[in-house]
């Protein structure tokens, strides 16, 4: 079994203290520590030190939790918006490629405006729509990609 | 808690002891220094 190099910060009076006593503080650091692991440490350093590592311990999944949460609350997002997605392509794909033709000429009219536009009522015609029509489907498909937009 | 002048030391553990002490996130200087101050007062013996 291998050995690691650990830096501890010891207070400078007790440092003092077991130099003068000729302690080997560094053996001395190692048997203390070996001890409180061995000995299911049962006094009240072990239990203030074990409960400083439950306060760490509960934070951090307090932590994680919080990070959970949010994540999960932007898996949620990412699913409204990618069906969203899917329900406004499918009215793209039913309205077809005259509908999408009519919304790209068309998007920047009112609906009063439509039915008076001659532009509108020869593109109905000339596709053999009659103008009213053309303008409630073209409506319906028009709200029907804003609710997803 | 003990807020005076420290001094840092290097110490070589055991790596068994030093993954234990990782694993239970235990401030090691703070274990050490309540540990020290009990073996001065006589409260730990090795």
């Amino acid at each position: 079994m291998g050995s690691k190099i650990t830096s501890i910060r010891v207070d400078e009076e007790q440092w003092r203290q077991l130099k003068h006593n000729n302690v080997n503080i560094s053996a001395l650091m190692r048997d203390l520590i070996e001890r409180y692991l061995a000995a299911d440490a049962d006094d009240g350093v072990a239990d203030s030190i074990k409960e400083a590592a439950i306060s760490r311990k509960r934070d951090q999944a307090m932590e994680l939790q919080e990070e959970a949460e949010r994540l999960l609350a932007e898996v949620e997002e990412l699913e409204e918006m990618k069906t969203q997605e899917e329900a406004k392509q499918e009215v793209i794909e039913e309205g077809g490629e005259f509908m999408q033709q009519t919304h790209e000429r068309f998007n920047q009219y009112s609906p009063k405006e439509l039915a008076r536009n001659g532009r509108f009522r020869e593109w109905a015609i000339d596709h053999e729509w009659n103008v009213l029509d053309l303008k409630d489907a073209y409506l319906d498909y028009r709200i029907s990609l804003e609710d997803y937009s | 808690m003990n807020t005076g002048p420290k001094r840092s030391i290097s110490v070589s553990l055991d790596e068994r002891v030093a993954d234990q002490i990782t694993k239970d996130h235990i401030n090691t200087s703070g274990l050490i220094n309540e540990l020290v101050k009990k073996y001065l007062r006589g409260e730990v013996k090795l």
